[in-house]
C-alpha cells in the first residue's frame, strides 16, 4: 500500500474522481430506478475498492466531489447518500485492506457508520428533527396512507361481499361480512402501525440504523472482497503516473541502460543501450510486443525511472519540456471541448486556431471532443504536444489513423522540426533516410489465432427460416426529439441483411453509428420508418469494450452463463429439452472458436482478442444469428485485426450474420458482402 | 452521445439567468430550498413553486427541457395519491374528504421544486463551471485544513467523466438483462444473486479503472490534473442584488406565520 503524504498524484486525483463520477451516477439512477438504498450499496462497494486500493485523503476527497456535485443535482438527501457511501466503503476498504473477519468490520462499522448514518438522517433531514412543520406534514401523510390504503381495502372489500350478500339474501342466510371484517383488521392493523412509527420515530430511527449498519458492513466486506481478488487480475498497479516539475527541463541528451523495462507487470527487454542526443530524430520499429510503447514511456520518465539517465528533469507537458502523444487516440483526449483540450495544462493566450491549422484541423473550438474521429484525435493530441515547442517529442503512432494524405503531411510535418529531438514509433515504412532508425527485436510471439481448419458450414441453432433476417426502411433517427437539445442522427436509413451475409458500415465518429448500431441490434427504437425483422431473430450487439459484457469470473463459468446452460452438467428442473440443445450447441462452439484450452483461465487474465472471441462464442452459442459489432478495430494493430479476421470467420462458419460498425475507413476484414457508409446521416453503398 | 445525461446539458440560449455568475446560482438555490424545506406551509409552497416557475420562464428555458417521469416514479406517485385520497380527511369537497390528497400534493410539490432548482442550475450553467463554483465557493474550509483545491479538480474530472460512465453502466446493465436467467437461479437464488452483484460491480469497476488510467496518462503527458476554467459571467451587482433577495426570501420564511398556521 502507499505509505505516502501530501497532495494526491495523478493517478490517485483519476481514480478518486472516477469514482467519485461513479458514485453519482449509481445514485442518479437508483433515483430514476426508484430503488434508491440498493444502489447505496452498490456506491458503498465502489468507494470500498478506492478504499482497499488508496489512500484514505483520496476517499476523502472522492466522497467531498461526490457529495458536492449531489448536492447541486439532487439537493441534501442524495448528499446524504454519497456521504454515507463514502462512510461504508472506507470501513469496508479499511476491513479488506487489513484482512479482518467479519466481526471486527461489523464492530468497527458500528462504531464509525452506525453514529454517522443516524446522525446524518437526522442532520440532513434537520426539517424533520427540530422543525415541527415538516415533521408534521410528513406525519400527516403517514397517517393518511395508512388510513387511506385501510380505506380503499374496505370498499374493495364491500365490493366483493355485497354480492355474495345478496346471493345468499336470496336463500335467507345473513348478512355476509367475511372480507370486510378481514379489511376492518388489516386496516386497524395499519393505523397501529403508523401509529407506532410516528410515537416513537426518535428511537426507531437510530435502531433501524443499527440493522442497516450491520446488512451494509456484511456485503461490503462480502461482495467488496470478492471483486477486490478479481481486479487483483485485471489492474495494473499505475506506478509514476505522476506530475513532474517544468523545472530546469532537460530531456536531452538521454540514455537508457540496456535493461529489463517492465510493463504490465511483465517485463520486456530492450536488449539495447540507447542514447539520443539533442536534435535526432529517431524511428523506432519492431513487431508488435517488442517494447516500443515501453521504451517511449520510459523516455517520457513515466515508468521505469532507474533505467533512464539524464541531467535535467524531463519536464513532461511543460512548456519547453517533454511532450508525449500515446498509441489510442481516444485515451490522449483530458478535454470535453477542442479549446478545453488544448488549453489544458498550458493556459497561455495563443492563438488556437493557427495551432489546429497547423496540424491539418479545421474545427470549431466548441466542437465536443466525443465527436471527432479517431484521426482527429490523434492531430488534436498532437497539435497540444506541439504547442509546448518541446524539446524531446514522443509520437507513438502517431498517424495511424489519418487517411495517406495527412500521414505524409504530419510526418512531413514532424520531420520539419529542427529544435526537437523526435522519438516516434511507426507501423508503416515511412522513416526519412535522414531518420536514426532503432530497431527493437520480436520479444516473445504473442499469436493465438486460430488457423482455419474446418471450411464446411457448421450452422449452430437457428428458429429462423427466412433468408432475409432484417431489413430497414426509410429509418430515421433524432436525439431527445421532444428537447432542445434534439439532433437528428440518422436520415432514411434503409438497409437489409440476409444470412450468412457479413456487412460493413463505416462512419466518422459522431456520425450517428453507435446509434445505428443499436437500432440494428434491437437495442434501441427508431424516431420513425420500419424496422422488420424474421420471426424468431435473436440479435445481439458487441461493444467495443468487450470486458464490460463479459461478467463472470472464468471463461467457463461465463460461457455457460451467456448461453443459459448449466456449468455442472444436470438438468433443470423445466425445459430440458432446450437445455440439452443449447449445452449442444455450447459444446460444438467451444469446439468451432478453439477455447477448450482457455476454458479454466480467468477472464481477466486473457488478451483482449482472447475475451472477443469467448464473447462471440457465447452470443453464438446462445443462438443469435444476427451479431453486430460496434467499433472492433478500436485499438487493435495488424495482428489484433488478422485475429479479429479469423473469429469472424468462424462466427460465420457457426451460420450468424455480421454487421461492423466502424470508423476506420482504411481496413475491412477479408469476405465483407458489403461495405456502406454512413455520413450525414444517409448510408450509401461504396465500391470495394 | 450518452442515453442517459440529458438532463444535465446545458441550453444555448441568452438569459438574464443564464448571465449570473455560477456561485449566485448555487448559493441562491441552496438558501432558497432550505427557506422551503423548513417551512412547508401551502402559502411558501406555493410560493417557491411560482417563483421557480418563474426564473423558468426567465431564463428562456422551452418546456421540453423537463425530464419525462419513469413509469416506476409514475407509478409509486398514482398508488401513493389512491393511499392519500382514501383517508377522507376534512375539508370536504361534495362530500369526498380531500385533505389527504391535499398534504399529499404538498409533500410532492416540496421535491418538484427542489429538483426543478437544481435543473435550472444545470440548464443555465453547465457542469464544468459548477464544478469551478464549488471550488470557490468552498474555498474559506482551506483555513481549516479540507483539501478545497484537489476536491475542486476531481469535481471537474468527475463531472467530465459522468456521461462516460452512465455509458458503462448501461452497456453492463444491457449485459446483464440480455442474459438469459442464470441457469441455477431456482436452486441457490440468494447465492446467485450475491455472486451475479459482484460480477456486474466487478465489470463497472473495471471498466471505469481502465478509463482512469487512461486519464492519468492524459494528464500527466499534459502537465496538470486540472482543467484550465471556462470562460464564465463575471460577478456584477445584480449578483449581489440576487444573493440579498434569496436570504431575504429565506429568512423571511422563517418569520412570517404563512398560512395554514400550525396548530401542534
Amino acid at each position: 500500500m502507499n505509505k505516502k503524504s501530501g497532495p494526491l498524484d495523478a493517478a490517485e486525483t483519476a481514480d478518486a474522481a472516477i469514482t467519485a463520477a461513479l458514485v453519482v451516477a449509481l445514485l442518479a439512477a437508483g433515483r430514476v430506478l426508484a430503488s434508491g438504498s440498493l444502489f447505496q450499496v452498490f456506491a458503498a462497494f465502489v468507494v470500498a475498492v478506492l478504499a482497499a486500493r488508496r489512500r484514505t485523503r483520496a476517499v476523502v476527497i472522492a466522497t467531498g466531489a461526490a457529495a458536492s456535485i449531489a448536492l447541486i443535482l439532487g439537493g441534501l438527501g442524495p448528499v446524504s447518500q454519497a456521504a454515507l457511501a463514502g462512510v461504508f466503503g472506507w470501513c469496508g476498504g479499511v476491513s479488506l485492506r487489513r484482512d479482518w473477519g467479519r466481526l471486527r468490520t461489523v464492530g468497527f462499522s458500528l462504531l464509525i457508520a452506525w453514529p454517522a448514518m443516524a446522525f446524518s438522517v437526522l442532520f440532513f433531514y434537520p426539517a424533520i428533527a427540530i422543525n415541527g412543520k415538516l415533521r408534521k406534514l410528513v406525519f400527516e401523510n403517514v397517517e393518511n396512507q395508512a388510513k387511506g390504503i385501510g380505506n380503499v381495502l374496505g370498499g374493495v372489500a364491500w365490493l366483493v361481499d355485497a354480492p355474495i350478500g345478496f346471493v345468499g339474501g336470496l336463500f335467507g342466510l345473513n348478512d355476509f361480512t367475511f372480507f370486510r371484517d378481514v379489511a376492518d383488521v388489516v386496516a386497524d392493523a395499519l393505523i397501529g402501525i403508523g401509529d407506532f412509527l410516528i410515537d416513537n420515530w426518535l428511537l426507531l430511527i437510530p435502531a433501524t440504523e443499527f440493522v442497516y449498519t450491520v446488512i451494509y458492513a456484511l456485503a461490503v466486506r462480502g461482495v467488496g472482497g470478492a471483486i477486490l481478488r478479481r481486479l487483483d487480475k485485471a489492474l495494473v498497479e499505475s506506478v509514476g503516473l505522476s506530475l513532474q516539475s517544468g523545472e530546469h527541463a532537460d530531456p536531452v541528451p538521454v540514455k537508457i541502460a540496456g535493461a529489463a523495462l517492465k510493463r504490465n507487470g511483465t517485463t520486456v527487454t530492450v536488449p539495447l543501450d540507447i542514447e539520443i542526443d539533442p536534435g535526432e530524430h529517431v524511428v523506432v520499429e519492431g513487431p508488435n510486443g517488442a517494447g516500443k510503447s515501453t521504451l517511449l514511456d520510459a523516455l517520457a520518465g513515466m515508468d521505469n525511472h532507474d533505467a533512464v539517465l539524464r541531467a535535467g528533469n524531463v519536464g513532461l507537458g511543460s512548456l519547453g519540456g517533454t511532450a508525449r502523444v500515446g498509441q489510442r487516440p481516444e485515451a490522449q483526449v483530458v478535454g470535453t471541448t477542442v479549446d478545453e483540450d488544448l488549453r489544458w495544462g498550458l493556459d497561455t493566450p495563443v492563438d488556437i486556431t493557427a495551432t489546429l491549422a497547423d496540424v491539418g484541423l479545421h474545427l470549431p473550438l466548441d466542437r465536443p471532443t466525443s465527436e471527432l474521429s479517431g484521426g482527429e484525435l490523434q492531430r488534436l493530441a498532437l497539435a497540444s504536444a506541439l504547442r509546448r515547442e518541446p524539446k524531446l517529442l514522443l509520437a507513438d503512432e502517431v498517424t495511424s489513423m489519418l487517411d495517406p494524405e495527412e500521414q505524409i503531411r504530419i510526418t512531413n510535418r514532424l520531420n520539419g522540426l529542427t529544435n526537437t529531438t523526435v522519438v516516434r514509433t511507426t507501423h508503416r515504412n515511412d522513416a526519412a533516410p535522414t531518420d536514426r532508425r532503432i530497431l527493437l527485436p520480436s520479444a516473445n510471439p504473442v499469436s493465438t489465432v486460430v488457423p482455419a481448419e474446418a471450411n464446411e458450414l457448421r450452422t449452430i441453432s437457428s428458429s429462423v427460416t427466412e433468408s432475409r433476417l432484417l431489413r430497414l426502411r426509410d429509418v430515421d433517427f433524432t436525439h431527445n426529439p421532444t428537447q432542445p437539445w434534439a439532433h437528428e442522427v440518422l436520415k432514411g436509413v434503409d438497409l437489409s441483411i440476409h444470412r450468412y451475409e457479413m456487412l460493413m458500415i463505416e462512419g466518422r465518429n459522431g456520425s450517428g453509428k453507435t446509434t445505428l448500431a443499436r437500432i440494428l441490434a434491437g437495442l434501441a427504437q427508431q424516431t420513425s420508418g420500419e424496422v422488420d425483422e424474421a420471426k424468431g431473430l435473436k440479435r445481439a450487439l458487441a461493444h467495443q469494450h468487450v470486458r464490460l459484457q463479459l461478467l463472470r469470473p472464468t471463461v467457463h463459468t461465463e460461457l455457460h452463463s451467456l448461453a443459459g446452460v448449466r456449468e455442472d452438467g444436470s438438468d433443470p428442473p423445466t425445459d430440458i429439452e432446450r437445455h440439452t440443445m443449447r449445452a449442444q450447441n455450447l459444446g460444438t462452439t467451444i469446439d468451432l472458436f478453439a477455447l477448450e484450452h482457455l476454458l479454466h483461465r480467468r477472464i481477466d487474465e486473457l488478451s483482449g482478442g482472447e475475451q472477443r472471441r469467448v464473447l462471440l462464442a457465447g452470443l453464438v452459442a446462445r443462438g443469435v444469428s444476427l451479431l453486430v459489432l460496434d467499433e472492433p478495430l478500436a485499438g487493435l494493430d495488424a495482428s489484433g485485426r488478422s485475429e479479429l479476421a479469423v473469429t469472424l470467420d468462424r462466427v460465420r462458419l457457426a451460420g450468424t450474420s455480421i454487421i461492423v460498425v466502424s470508423h476506420d475507413i482504411d481496413w475491412a476484414p477479408p469476405h465483407v458482402d458489403q461495405r456502406l457508409r454512413l455520413s450525414n446521416g444517409r448510408l450509401e453503398g461504396v465500391r470495394v | 452521445m450518452s442515453r442517459s445525461q440529458a438532463f444535465f446539458r446545458p441550453v444555448p440560449v441568452d438569459s438574464p439567468i443564464h448571465r449570473l455568475a455560477p456561485e449566485t446560482k448555487v448559493v441562491a438555490g441552496i438558501v432558497i430550498s432550505i427557506g422551503l424545506v423548513f417551512n412547508p406551509l401551502w402559502s411558501h409552497v406555493l410560493f417557491a413553486a411560482a417563483l421557480v416557475v418563474g426564473v423558468f420562464i426567465l431564463a428562456k428555458l422551452p418546456t421540453s427541457v423537463l425530464p419525462r417521469i419513469p413509469l416506476v416514479v409514475r407509478f409509486a406517485l398514482f398508488g401513493g395519491a389512491i393511499g392519500a385520497a382514501g383517508s377522507g380527511e376534512e375539508p370536504f369537497v361534495a362530500g369526498i374528504g380531500v385533505g389527504g390528497l391535499l398534504d399529499y400534493g404538498r409533500l410532492i410539490m416540496v421535491g418538484v421544486v427542489m429538483i426543478l432548482w437544481a435543473g435550472i442550475l444545470s440548464w443555465t450553467t453547465g457542469l464544468t463551471a459548477v464544478g469551478f463554483a464549488i471550488r470557490r465557493l468552498l474555498r474559506p474550509l482551506r483555513r481549516v485544513g479540507v483539501p478545497v483545491e484537489e476536491i475542486g479538480s476531481v469535481v471537474a474530472l468527475a463531472v467530465r467523466s459522468l456521461p462516460l460512465v452512465a455509458d458503462e453502466i448501461d452497456i453492463v446493465n444491457e449485459s446483464v438483462t440480455s442474459r438469459p436467467p442464470p441457469a441455477n437461479l431456482a436452486e441457490k437464488p440468494v447465492r446467485e444473486a450475491f455472486s451475479f452483484i459482484g460480477d456486474i460491480t466487478t465489470a463497472v469497476v473495471i471498466g471505469s479503472h481502465r478509463r482512469a488510467r487512461d486519464l492519468a496518462t492524459a494528464m500527466v503527458s499534459r502537465g496538470s490534473t486540472s482543467a484550465p476554467e471556462p470562460k464564465r459571467p463575471d460577478f456584477r451587482k445584480i449578483d449581489i442584488a440576487v444573493l440579498i433577495a434569496a436570504f431575504a426570501l429565506c429568512i423571511g420564511a422563517f418569520l412570517i406565520p404563512g398560512w395554514p398556521e400550525i396548530v401542534d
